[in-house]
């Protein structure tokens, strides 16, 4: 186990290497000069050559490439990301600020999902080709197919518009977390229910619930007993995936709902074209990423004892 | 986790044969083409199946209006007449009008030729590139099959949409920025996809026959891999082209994709974004389109899922 985990973390740590150099080399993409960018933001309008050159010279703009990736990757791995263009605040702090926006809307979110796809996909498998599964199938179907904006936008007219239940924008209370929440988690939830009833179907065909059933269970409490934990492993890698596009992917409904998480904090750097955001929201998310992978593959030896290793 | 590997010219026997890497959480059990089907494949029968076939018809017909949109189209989509605007549906203007007085339906028709044109654009490019990389490093194997793993491990850790937003927000919005960092972040799928298809078929027994009576490896790969690869693959495309469409219309919604006057659906929708309560006609048909389009190459994915191998 001890060796897998090295092995483990020591791949995942080169992803992030990777990307570090990948964020860093986007500076290299931008048609603008960033000590020209840099001069015009502290000193204001128009900078003068020397000032453009003195600035270039005070930030090591003037190194050659890897002096200046090392330099920032090692600022970068203490936390310093530098101050961003568009604020002059240190991005760090604004990070995490969103960071936080987005954790708690990524876990409400995904603790729907769970609830709603267990239950929903659980029952749907019990009453398999009933005509309440080929309902909830088809519902699930058409939930899914759903672009999380459009949908955001129906519930906005339903429940904010017509009815005036729930705030549409901002993020002062719980009550603006529902829509957002039901923007992101209904498709979500869709898809987790159709994986956990394929996946109880499957169980449900097999010999050890028979016995368990001919013990004297029912079907219902055979499954919740056996059957579950045998379905747990999908059903965790894809919720971490899932997870994990919450996380960095839920730009579109925060910027919809101004949400101040991370995708609308990183959706305004990128309207302002402010590369040092961009590098570090890159470098996070790719980070997110791989540590909930790595998470979710470690938790699947916790989950069936028979993918543990090294026995 | 590693596969036992085969090298062209290494003798072949199915006690080397290579498990399958099984890496949940990867493409397979997330785009739900795992072959665990329930013990009565509800698709053929029921409500549910019917609806799924009306679903791709009315996607496959939406397409094809949009791609005939020049000639469909009753007026020209980015004529603006601001004394004709903000017109409920009539006969003069079947969906309505927008706030610049441009025909919705037109737009509507012009947009959907835009978002299928560049969605096919960048499936293909997709496509070429996570093919040739998953052929490659299974037929190859040895350290050309694991540096294109490991380079796949490192893309699929990038987020496709994060990616091209911040190329989008270094370079400026621009078509082919958008098209090429897509293309460049979203392959990992079908390398994977076509890598394992490889491990699979290369201990079969016709590909041995093919190789015992001397085919070289290119022949191997294309007149008989490949081929019998494309089942699979075509479910995985399917798949992709419904998550493309929503992605440029997402980016064009942020205002970051196709740019303005340029119609397109996620545009169209933004636009609308103000009258949402006002003019419900402007917001319903870009996201029912989207939605159809979705709805149809996801249905059609399932049905060539169910449908028994040939």
């Amino acid at each position: 186990m001890g060796r897998y985990l090295l092995k483990r973390l020591l791949h995942a740590g080169c992803i992030v290497l990777g990307t570090t150099l990948l964020s860093y080399l986007l500076i290299y993409l931008a048609p603008s000069d960033p000590a020209q960018v840099i001069a015009a933001q502290r000193l204001g309008g128009h900078p003068n050559p020397a000032q453009v050159d003195w600035v270039r010279q005070y930030y090591g703009l003037d190194q050659p490439w890897f002096v200046q990736y090392l330099r920032w990757l090692t600022r970068a791995l203490q936390g310093d990301f530098g101050l961003s263009i568009r604020t002059g605040q240190a991005i760090l702090g604004e990070v995490s600020r969103a960071l936080h926006y987005s954790l708690v809307l990524a876990v409400w979110t995904s603790a729907f999902v769970v609830l709603v796809a267990g239950v929903s996909g659980v029952w749907a498998a019990l009453r398999c080709n009933t005509l309440w599964d080929q309902l909830l199938q088809l519902f699930g179907l058409l939930c899914a197919s759903v672009p999380e904006f459009w949908l955001a936008f129906l519930l906005i007219w339903v429940f904010a518009i017509t009815l005036g239940w729930l705030p549409s924008y901002g993020a002062k209370s719980s009550a603006h977390l529902i829509l957002p929440m039901l923007s992101l988690g209904l498709g979500q939830a869709a898809r987790l229910s159709r994986l956990t009833r394929t996946l109880v179907l499957d169980e449900l065909g097999k010999d050890y619930l028979r016995t368990a059933r001919a013990k004297g269970r029912t079907r219902a409490s055979a499954l919740l007993r056996h059957g579950l934990p045998n379905i747990a492993v999908p059903f965790v890698a894809l919720l971490a995936y899932q997870f994990s596009l919450l996380l960095s992917g839920a730009i579109i409904i925060e910027t919809l709902f101004t949400w101040p998480g991370l995708g609308s904090y990183y959706i305004a750097a990128v309207h302002f074209r402010d590369v040092p955001v961009i590098q570090a929201v890159v470098l996070l998310c790719a980070s997110i990423i791989v540590g909930v992978h790595l998470l979710a593959d470690l938790s699947y030896g916790l989950l069936d004892p028979r993918l543990r290793l090294g026995s | 986790m590693r596969t036992a590997r085969w090298r062209a010219g290494a003798p072949l026997s199915p006690l080397t044969s290579p498990t399958l890497q099984k890496e949940p959480g990867q493409s397979q059990t997330v785009n739900g083409t795992v072959n665990v089907q329930p013990p009565l494949g509800p698709w053929r029968s029921g409500l549910r199946s019917q609806v799924a076939l009306l679903g791709i018809g009315l996607a496959w017909l939406l397409i094809v209006l949009s791609l005939g949109a020049p000639l469909l189209a009753p007026y020209d989509p980015v004529a603006v007449d601001l004394d004709a605007g903000m017109q409920r549906p009539s006969w003069q203007h079947w969906l309505g009008t927008d706030q610049l007085g441009r025909d919705v339906w037109s737009r509507l028709l012009w947009a959907g030729r835009t978002s299928v044109s560049v969605a096919t654009v960048i499936a293909v490019l997709t496509l070429a590139v996570g093919m040739s990389l998953g052929l490659l490093a299974g037929y190859s194997g040895g350290l050309l099959d694991d540096l294109t793993m490991r380079l796949t491990d490192f893309v699929a850790a990038l987020p496709p949409i994060i990616v091209t937003l911040a190329c989008i927000g270094t370079l400026g919005p621009s078509l082919p920025v958008l098209v090429l960092t897509l293309a460049l972040t979203s392959w990992t799928p079908y390398a994977r996809l076509a890598r394992s298809l490889v491990l699979q078929m290369r201990i079969q027994e016709w590909v041995l026959a093919v190789y015992a009576l001397g085919a070289s490896p290119r022949r191997i790969l294309l007149r008989h891999v490949l081929p019998a690869v494309l089942g699979p693959v075509a479910v995985q495309v399917s798949l992709n082209i419904g998550g493309i469409i929503l992605t440029v219309a997402g980016l064009s919604f942020l205002g970051l994709g196709i740019q303005p006057p340029t119609p397109e659906w996620g545009a169209m929708l933004v636009d609308a974004r103000p009258f949402l309560a006002s003019a419900p006609h402007l917001v319903l048909p870009p996201g029912l389109a989207i939605f159809l389009v979705v709805f149809g190459f996801t249905a059609l994915a399932e049905r060539l899922t169910d449908r028994p191998q040939a």
